[in-house]
């Protein structure tokens, strides 16, 4: 298994500068926060860069004075800087970490919520891990630049800033030598920077990689076990894993050359600084205070560069992160409510003009201008081979496509014209493949809405799932993710009674193939009839007992409408479904008579 | 899942040092380079001293060490800046060493679990979902790293700057350090008892995160359904249910480290504060220079970055401990299925004797007593209402399934005994619902036999009924079929999922209705082509156990077994069973009537 190839994403990229600009619009609703952040950062600054004034102060004005009380005062007063400039740390670190974690909480509450409004097309298109990525590690990413503290860097500029006017302050002439070693120190950091930036994109690039492996031949673990393909995979698995070490292993020798040649500039910019001082010193222009209190200034103004570059690698990879991010955001929805939706109803008829449809147009249509219309209280059945197009048209109905040509009329107005959520809360839908989630029971009978026990008993009691129900331990049974821990026939039981349960005016079934046992499919049956009751339907139908039991029957051949009509026209018309239907009769000959 | 911590030892489980055993060379290499790293440090302030006291005009350390030369400034200053110079190549040599472990075991860890899980039992999976293991598999395993590379460097680090700059330090004023260092031990003290609550504030989000994933992906992976049912509003309203638990854990955690990281800041900064004052009143009094207590100043400078880094690395080792906790989870979980060692080229006989099932200690018996049998080349038919235990019987066959009582014999070997490799590769099963990769159709029908060669693959592709819906696809055998078949109908899968089991030209073939989205004819047609032998020459006729609800192909089978609530209840061939006018006729009346209707209107 080769991996597959990467799906073209959408969006075109952004710049870094875009991304900013977006990500600076994000923060902004959380602006007094992190105002209120920043705020701290001022006096944070300022008594960080008090403590090495002060020491000099301390060396000249008490120590080399000899004066002991000047030693207490400065001393004292260091203590009370230091005390202070501590308690604006922390309290900044707090308001910029809840702030921090408050916008990652509501970034992955939008990119889900996105995600549910989304069209069907994009799911398939789109490999489940790599949006599992968006939603939590990229959004992860996002969280580490305010837990790391990397969003301090602001901060760190400040106090950057702030370092180099004090030193120039203290004394012009020593702060000079700093052009020795500043310029060296810009070149090499924008120089590895460079590096680094290419190296940590190698490294994301490769850990997706992995990612997705690893999402997938979990999933069909079983599957390679007893094709006895797991050792390929294992092998494929772990030439992905070295190269990704590999990857890795330049990304760490950029990263340490940046540490040692910041620490290297460091140290040398002090010797520049002491051999310049020296003379100055000797001059009688610099007392040895301050010569101490310049070298120990220097000496914390390279410990934020050092961090810088630590810090600006988690930048990249948050502009990353929020540049996928924003890329999903930006996913055009192809299926959306219309600006000004009309109220969706349906009293009267359902219409289908001239549809024509195909999931991808080089492949051909898989609907061909078909027709029909659907009464209230009708009950219609759709019979056709696979590939016929009768599972497309719910699809269509519930607007998970648009069609390319036609239109749907719900009470003769266009669907497009109304409020999705709407549209599709008119619709009860049992489908062949019944998927339950995780949670209880009675979530996946209620979906979200509020429903008193005696209905949902009632409920499942005429869907004949009551029992399996009252097995497993009540309404409040979990239910395993997927619904494992059900048959196939339970699920559909259970299906049927939460349409039931909905009761909502438009029913579409679609029936499922033969792949339940015969008690199952008397229970199935009798729910059917329970849940056909009043209710206007539309059947995909593969049981004759059913199609028999319809008003209507549409007979669809390789996307086009075939035959129409009741069963008892369409045996007189003696044309496909009337050959179906002579089949079965010449079958059940050879069989006891058993319909129920 | 329970917590391991506590506990002794278990088979599989990792402990810290477990994981860098294997890198001790590198990381006693780093650990040298380290050392020279610092004691190139240790020089610094020394120096520093040196040109002050140069300045004071008193007698340079330098010109103790150096006899006969004359110390200036400059040369004290050269000294200096050579020093940080070799530091620093020295300083990359050490990080490279030490996170190149890191990288090490990250990647020995992750092969080591994908290989662990890749034996691991399909029930297995049904327990843990994938996004739970997944998220173990990334974000835990980085927290491991950390561990492993960045807090062991930053421990190492710390132990030599301590142990080099206190002895100089202690040379140059020995009540003066003592009396700088006194926070020190608060602050370590402080470290060790948040610790404890860092573990638990770490523990707690990590296990929020997961149960997000495990929401996360269950909701993608039923997104089709999320839209028919128009729950996407319900949906959003669950995720920010969980959502908010992982903010409130992350919150809590947050306000630990910032309050944490400012406190250990401080505590340095307070032996600057006492150096500050007493080291004045030490220098007032003569009893140290001012050059000595720049140097004790600057030392307290360079022991605030390891000191600080203490704070970090207990924040890392307890992330990082949680973490391991998590992945020891998957490491000793045990594999259900064991191997056994019997190798042999299989005939086909298959027999069962007195087989009981049952999923759970507590649940009731899937499989009651149970015995069947059959010979090489024969079609057997096992059918029965759902719930009689078909499909458990299939399951196993193919040992995904342990028996409670009984025995399963393969050619007279008990099937517990046969080396899986050599099983898998002559005994296949295909499910109703198989698995496909979202490589290419060729690949997903040679996963077993990627060395298969294209007449063999069009082969199988005849066998099964695909020959036709290939003309159809755009790429032919290199179309892919996206994730898990997405592109593909159910009837296309299934007869992938088929084609797939029959290129590896097995001696025994379970179907567990496998063909239930294909219509009865092509199944029919498909079971006949595989009586004829394999297409390409072979003529062995495999074994064919086949579980269906259809019965289309039962009038062909050799034997059929019919069961009803995890017993047998009738057995014989169709002629046979249709005289009986039990469970069979009754099954097989109905199936006709949806073979008809199934063929005609699916």
């Amino acid at each position: 298994m080769t991996e597959r190839p990467a799906t073209s994403s959408p969006t075109v990229e952004m710049s870094d500068r875009q991304v900013l600009a977006r990500l600076w619009g994000e923060i902004n609703t959380y602006l007094r926060s992190l105002l209120l952040a920043a705020s701290f950062y001022l006096p944070l600054v300022l008594g960080q860069l008090a403590q090495p004034l002060i020491v000099g102060r301390t060396i000249d004005e008490g120590m080399r004075a000899g004066e002991l009380g000047q030693v207490w005062f400065w001393s004292g007063l260091f203590l009370a800087v230091v005390i202070f400039t501590s308690l604006c740390q922390s309290t900044q670190m707090m308001v910029m970490q809840w702030t921090g974690q408050r916008i990652i909480r509501d970034l992955r509450h939008k990119v889900f919520s996105k995600l549910q409004k989304l069209h069907i097309g994009y799911f398939e298109n789109t490999p489940v891990g790599k949006m599992m990525t968006r939603v939590i590690n990229d959004t992860e990413s996002l969280a580490e630049l305010f837990a790391s503290g990397a969003v301090t860097i602001v901060g760190d500029l400040l106090f950057l800033v702030g370092t180099l006017v004090m030193l120039v302050l203290v004394d012009v002439n020593l702060s000079g030598s700093l052009l020795l070693t500043l310029p060296v120190l810009a070149v090499g950091v924008a120089f590895f920077r460079r590096l680094a930036k290419k190296a940590f994109q190698e490294v994301r690039r490769l850990l997706a990689r992995i990612n997705a492996f690893l999402q997938e031949h979990l999933s069909g673990m079983t599957t390679l076990q007893l094709f006895e393909a797991t050792g390929r995979a294992r092998g494929t698995f772990n030439a992905m894993n070295t190269n990704y070490m590999i990857s890795t292993r330049q990304a760490i020798f950029v990263d340490a050359s940046i540490y040692a040649f910041v620490e290297f500039i460091s140290t040398s910019t002090a010797a520049v600084v002491l051999y310049f001082g020296a003379g100055l010193e000797h001059q009688g222009a610099l007392t040895v205070g301050v010569l101490v209190a310049f070298v120990d200034a220097l000496g914390r103004f390279f410990i934020p560069i050092r961090e810088l570059s630590n810090k600006y690698t988690i930048f990249q990879s948050a502009l990353v992160a929020a540049e996928r991010i924003y890329g999903l955001l930006d996913t055009e929805n192809e299926i959306r409510s219309p600006n000004n939706p009309e109220q969706a109803k349906f009293h009267n008829r359902l219409d289908l003009r001239n549809i024509t449809f195909s999931y991808q147009p080089e492949k051909g249509p898989v609907l061909r201008d078909v027709n029909f219309s659907l009464q209230a209280g009708e009950h219609l059945a759709v019979v056709g081979h696979t590939g016929s197009g009768k599972s497309t048209l719910s699809k269509l109905l519930l607007r998970l496509y648009d069609i390319q040509n036609g239109e749907i009329l719900l009470d003769g107005a266009n669907i497009n014209r109304l409020d999705l959520s709407e549209l599709r809360s008119l619709f009860s839908v049992v489908p062949q493949e019944v998927m339950l989630f995780s949670g209880t029971v009675r979530d996946n009978l209620c979906f979200g809405q509020n429903q008193s026990d005696a209905r949902i008993w009632e409920a499942l009691e005429a869907c004949q799932a009551r029992d399996v129900i009252e097995k497993l331990g009540g309404l409040d049974a979990a239910v395993q993710p997927r619904g494992q821990n059900f048959s196939m026939g339970e699920r559909q039981l259970l299906a049927f009674a939460r349409a039931l349960l909905a009761d909502r005016p438009l029913l579409i079934l679609d029936e499922a193939t033969a792949s339940v046992d015969r008690a199952t499919e008397r229970k199935l049956q009798q729910a059917t009839q329970q849940l056909l009751q009043g209710r206007t339907a539309l059947i995909i139908a593969h049981r004759l007992s059913t199609v028999t039991q319809c008003d209507r029957i549409l007979v669809l051949h390789r996307g086009e409408l075939v035959e129409e009509g009741s069963h008892e026209d369409l045996l007189r018309e003696n044309g496909r479904y009337a050959a179906l239907v002579a089949l079965q009769l010449r079958g059940e000959r050879s069989a006891p008579e058993d319909r129920s | 899942m329970n917590t391991v911590s506590g506990q002794p030892v278990r088979q599989g489980q990792l402990r810290y040092r477990d994981l860098l055993s294997p890198y001790k060379r590198h990381l006693a290499w780093g650990a040298v380079l380290l050392l020279l790293t610092n004691f190139c440090n240790l020089i610094g302030p020394r120096l520093i001293n040196d040109a002050i006291s140069l300045l004071e005009g008193e007698q340079p350390f330098l010109a103790k060490a150096m006899p006969g030369v004359t110390v200036t400034v400059g040369l004290v200053a050269s000294v200096l800046a050579t020093a940080a110079l070799v530091s620093a190549f020295v300083r990359v040599a050490s990080r490279v060493m030490v996170f190149n472990v890191g990288r090490d075991v990250e990647r020995d860890l992750r092969q080591r679990l994908f290989a662990h899980l890749s034996v691991m039992s399909p029930e297995y999976f049904q327990e843990n979902e994938i996004g739970d293991l997944m998220n173990r598999m990334t974000t835990d395993l980085n927290n491991i790293r950390l561990l492993a590379g960045f807090a062991l460097l930053n421990v190492v680090n710390s132990a030599f700057v301590f142990s080099g700059t206190l002895p100089l330090m202690i040379g140059v004023s020995g009540e003066l350090t003592l009396a700088a260092l006194a926070p020190f031990p608060i602050m370590m003290a402080v470290a060790q008892g948040i610790s404890m609550e860092m573990y638990r504030r770490v523990r707690k989000n990590q296990e929020n995160l997961s149960k997000l994933t495990a929401k996360v992906q269950e909701n993608l992976t039923g997104a089709h359904l999320v839209r028919v049912f128009d729950q996407g509003q319900a949906e959003i309203e669950r995720f920010a249910k969980v959502n908010d638990e992982v903010y409130g854990s992350s919150l809590r955690l947050a306000t630990l480290r910032a309050i944490m990281f400012p406190f250990m800041g401080l505590m340095a900064l307070l032996g600057t504060a006492i150096a500050l004052a007493y080291g004045g009143k030490l220098v007032v009094e003569g009893a140290i220079s001012v050059g000595d207590f720049v140097e004790i100043n600057a030392r307290l400078m360079q022991l605030t970055w390891p000191a600080l880094a203490l704070g970090f690395i207990i924040s890392v080792y307890q992330r990082g401990k949680a973490s391991l906790d998590r992945i020891n989870q998957i490491l000793t979980a045990v594999p259900e299925i064991v191997d056994g060692e019997h190798r042999a080229a299989i005939a086909g006989q298959v027999r069962v004797a007195n087989f009981s099932l049952r999923y759970s200690p507590e649940a009731e018996r899937s499989l009651e007593n149970l015995s069947l049998q059959a010979e090489p080349g024969q079609l057997i038919g096992v059918v029965g209402k759902s719930g009689s235990g078909k499909s458990s019987l299939l399951r196993a066959l193919s040992r995904q399934r342990l028996g409670e009582t009984g025995g399963i014999k393969i050619d007279d070997v008990p099937l517990e005994s046969w080396d899986l490799q050599s099983l898998h590769a002559q005994m296949v099963v295909v499910p109703d619902e198989g698995f496909l990769f979202s490589s290419s159709l060729r690949e997903n029908i040679a996963l077993g036999r990627p060395d298969a060669s294209l007449e063999e693959i069009q082969g199988v592709i005849e066998l099964a009924g695909l020959g036709s819906d290939l003309t159809h696809f755009p790429d032919g055998l290199d179309t892919v079929v996206g994730e898990r078949g997405i592109t593909l109908s159910g009837g296309q899968r299934q007869r992938v999922c088929l084609a797939r089991a029959i290129l590896m030209r097995p001696k025994i073939l379970l179907l567990d209705d496998a063909m239930s989205a294909v219509d009865a004819e092509t199944e029919s047609q498909i079971l006949q082509g595989l009586r004829a032998g394999f297409a390409d020459g072979d003529r062995s006729r495999p074994t064919v156990i086949a579980v269906s609800h259809r019965l289309a192909a039962m009038p062909d089978a050799d034997r059929i077994f019919v069961l009803d609530q995890g017993r047998l209840v009738e057995e014989g061939r169709h002629q046979d069973l249709m005289k009986t006018e039990g469970i069979y006729t009754e099954l097989w009346g109905k199936a006709q009537i949806q073979k008809k209707l199934g063929g005609g209107f699916d």
